[in-house]
């Protein structure tokens, strides 16, 4: 049985439409629209324990949405979820003891207090055995290298280490999910490398199952062997994440580079043209139709140089961003 | 969940219930300057009713006062959702997170020496009895207020400027600054009994002067556990409804 | 010198005030519900002080009134508090003072007038308190209100929006040397409203005190646009009040300006 099985949960939002300028602000003050957004429709999927599963989309798509759900903090509007065998937004207190989420953007520990004291809270707040305390937290400073860093006022350290402060917090009670929203955002790219070895030790160390959304690629792509692409409340895609690109693989993209600059015009007669810039020029081709298109535009266009390639990564994922289906 | 703050912010939180003892003071001021009795209580015995509202005001302000001003941004910048994760009861948590031991104690005593000074002059004599009593009826009407106080804060979950509500409440809480019975016989039962924000301060008060009748002992025994409860629920369904701020 | 657009430049400001206001209108509402406690409270205590006898004088009030005044004075006490004194004390702690030094906007300017903008959505809600508690009063206590104690009252409103704002100006400007001071503001301003006769009327102190206090800015914010309405100001005083009003507004006014200075300076040499 999986650890995490999500089924077509759903989450509507209700806000109110604001008009424009300082008529609609009068207007506004007697009759408001409610309009719904759906943030979360119809999403299903199940983890088993010890994935690492990336939940990945652009702003707005979400992925948010869906984690606070399944870590209690919010109710869903229709749908069934179970985490460890319990209903999240029934707050359980074993459950909310087994679980574990990290937000970027927002922090646990207590701004003006060194970090050591919010960790003491949590052990408090746990109810952690001192014994065990210490053996993880030792392991987990080692591992962190945040042994300098303990005694400083939390609001005194930088991202990268607050960062790291927020993760260990996060660990001291061993939650067999841990749930992380964002935690590379706003972080400068060393620190964003050390987060993510950070994690994929901690994958190994202790077993535990990481949901983890971001909209940076390379976080998923170090840590995830699996993810699930979601956009405007949808799962488009669920599967590991070479598979996004076989997902596309009907395509390819044809690389062009002329002896001379060519009339876009000329260009866009042909089918599947996707831009140039001066002399070169890039093409989306099926895959099947490659070999006729390489002939035909090598016989009437003055070509020196043709590549051909799969389409990138971020690519593949922006497509299906835009709704393009995947293909089988 | 008590930390004590900066040296700073303890003495600015002193400060500004100086600040605000001097506001409630102009009532006692008023009185003694009218000359007469007020609802068939002298000067004197008026100084007992609003240094007890001026000490358990110290409990209110100093033990979560600022956690429900804070809630509302919690809940706005989300930060409110780490509290819900945590494997602690959510209501407490969030209303004694941070106290102000300032406040607190500046307030507790200066309003127990109101009622000192009001007992005295009045010719009371202070026993051990009176003291136990006092104490009692005001942790009970503290315990009251508490709960009365979650009731609106229910909202915040709903409402994106929730802290306005508080200010809102915060005005109905000096109700207690004058005795109830200025409120005239309606207004008494009403407050006592439906939404029972005179328990918390009068009953004491009442205690100590050797007038409070024996239905509103019994009531003033009772309404702490009917109304935290009722307060409880209302928290545990509202958070059902909780949307989670921020992004 | 003038800047091109200047009048543009503010308009806009009382523009974005009006409108920050009209989304913050459940704020206001609430604001001014709060002030229904202070008048239960304080018409309870004056129906059981004048007793059986209204005509009764306490503090040179009758009974009619006392419960005029502190009807009126908890509405106005209201319409003229300020609240950016927090939003510059942020500008100035976070540093973030800088984006409007940058601006080609005086800060003073920004401020006063989004504060304006602000306040007239305020007065036009609150006006219609205002005529809803005369009627009342009138109504209940035979209150009466003449055409021409409300256009002083007007006057003397404008008045104590614009000393209001000096006074909280300055007080705000502190932050630059204290940069704690957020919190005592609320102190603060309990103490300015006392001063001010937004709890109780200043006679309430006694007549040495209520006299000092009488010539200091704070009566003109509260107390005395709702004297004025209630037609409690003699003419003969109407004029030299005035007068004194504006006396305090120019003073304060120099003040800031001095303050301002002083403490931009210190702002740009230590930041934040």
């Amino acid at each position: 049985m999986s650890i995490i099985e999500v089924d077509r949960l759903c989450r509507d939002f209700s806000y109110y439409e604001k008009a424009e300028g300082l008529s609609g602000s009068f207007k506004n003050l007697f009759a408001r629209k409610t309009m719904i957004k759906k943030a979360v429709s119809e999403v299903s999927f199940a983890i088993d324990e010890g994935e690492t599963v990336g939940f990945l989309g652009p702003n707005g798509a979400g992925k948010t949405t869906t984690l606070k759900m399944l870590s209690g903090i919010m109710h869903p509007s229709s749908g069934e979820a179970r985490v460890m065998g319990f209903v999240p937004w029934q707050r359980r207190k074993d459950f909310r003891r087994r679980i574990s989420i990290v937000m970027g953007q927002r922090s646990q520990l207590w701004p003006d207090l060194p970090a050591l004291e919010s960790f003491d809270l949590n052990r408090a707040i746990y109810e952690i055995d001192r014994k065990e305390y210490r053996s993880t937290l030792d392991e987990l400073v080692e591992l962190f290298g945040i042994a300098e860093q303990l005694p400083v006022q939390v609001r005194r350290l930088s991202l990268g280490e607050r960062m790291k402060m927020e993760i260990v917090a996060a660990l001291l009670h061993r939650p067999r999910v841990l749930f992380l929203d964002e935690p590379t955002i706003g972080l400068d790219l060393i620190s964003q490398g050390t987060i993510r070895d950070l994690l994929k030790t901690l994958k190994g160390r202790f077993g535990t199952t990481v949901m983890l959304t971001s909209h940076y690629l390379s976080d998923i792509e170090d840590l995830c062997g699996r993810i699930i692409l979601i956009n405007h409340g949808v799962v488009v895609y669920d599967g590991p994440l070479s598979g996004v690109n076989e997902a596309l693989a009907d395509r390819k993209t044809v690389r062009l580079v002329f002896s001379e600059e060519l009339p876009e015009a000329r260009l866009a007669s042909l089918s599947g043209f996707r831009s140039r810039d001066k002399n070169s020029a890039v093409f989306d081709v099926e895959r099947a139709g490659v070999r006729a298109f390489s002939r035909r535009v090598l016989d009437e266009l003055p070509v020196i140089d043709l590549t051909i390639e799969d389409v990138p990564l971020e690519e593949g994922i922006a497509r299906l961003y835009r709704g393009e289906a995947p293909r089988g | 969940m008590s930390q004590m703050e900066y040296r700073a912010n303890f003495v600015t939180g002193i400060m500004m219930e100086a600040g605000y003892l001097f506001a409630k003071a102009m009532y006692v001021i008023v009185a003694y300057s009218a000359g007469k009795r007020i609802g068939g209580f002298s000067p004197d015995e008026i100084l007992v009713f609003v240094g007890s509202y001026v000490a358990i005001t110290g409990f209110y302000a100093g033990a979560f006062a600022m956690n429900l001003f804070q809630l509302s941004r919690l809940v706005q910048d989300g930060s409110f959702d780490l509290i819900l994760v945590k494997p602690v009861n959510t209501q407490f948590y969030a209303t004694f997170r941070r106290s102000d031991m300032g406040p607190f104690f500046f307030d507790t005593i200066a309003g127990i020496v109101m009622v000192a000074v009001g007992l005295v002059r009045s010719g009371i004599g202070i026993d051990l009895t009176l003291v136990l009593g006092w104490s009692f009826f005001a942790s009970a009407g503290a315990a009251v207020g508490y709960a009365l106080w979650i009731i609106p804060m229910t909202l915040v979950f709903r409402i994106v400027r929730a802290d306005a509500i508080a200010g809102l409440a915060d005005t109905f809480w000096d109700f207690n600054n004058v005795p109830m019975v200025v409120y005239g016989r309606v207004g008494q039962a009403i407050g006592v009994f439906v939404i029972p924000i005179f328990v918390i301060t009068n009953f004491p008060a009442l205690f100590a002067l050797g007038r409070l009748p024996p239905v509103w002992f019994a009531w003033g025994i009772a309404a702490p556990f009917v109304f935290g409860w009722i307060a409880s629920r209302l928290w545990r369904s509202a958070l059902v409804h909780y949307a989670s701020g921020g992004n | 010198m003038a800047e091109p657009g200047f009048a543009g430049k503010y308009a806009k400001c009382v523009g974005t005030g009006f409108r920050a206001a009209l989304e913050y209108r459940v704020n206001f509402f609430i604001s001014v519900a709060g002030a229904i406690a202070p008048v239960v409270i304080q018409s309870a205590l004056w129906v059981v002080i004048y007793g059986d006898d209204p005509a009764s004088s306490f503090f040179g009030f009758t009974f009619q009134q006392m419960v005029a005044y502190t009807v009126i004075a908890q509405l106005v006490s209201r319409l003229v508090r300020t609240g950016f004194e927090y939003d510059v004390n942020w500008d100035i702690k976070s540093g973030s003072l800088d984006r409007y030094l940058v601006k080609p906007i005086g800060y003073f300017g920004f401020r006063l007038f989004s504060f304006i903008g602000d306040k007239i959505v305020q007065t036009i809600f609150m006006g219609v308190l205002l005529v809803l508690a005369v009627w009342v009063l009138a109504a209940a206590l035979g209150f009466a209100v003449s055409a021409g104690a409300v256009i002083l009252f007007v006057l003397a409103l404008a008045l104590a929006f614009i000393l209001n704002f000096l006074i909280f100006w300055c007080v705000a400007l502190v932050g630059f040397w204290l940069t704690e001071i957020g919190y005592l503001f609320e102190a603060v301003r309990i103490v300015i409203i006392a001063a001010s006769g937004g709890i109780l009327p200043l006679a309430v102190f006694g007549p040495r005190a209520s006299s000092f206090l009488s010539l200091l800015p704070f009566r003109f914010t509260i107390q005395f646009p709702t004297e004025i309405l209630a037609g409690r100001i003699p003419p003969s005083s109407v004029l030299p009040s005035f007068a004194l009003a504006l006396f305090w507004a120019l003073a304060l006014a120099a003040l800031g300006q001095a303050v301002w200075s002083r403490g931009i300076r210190r702002f740009a040499a230590v930041g934040s």
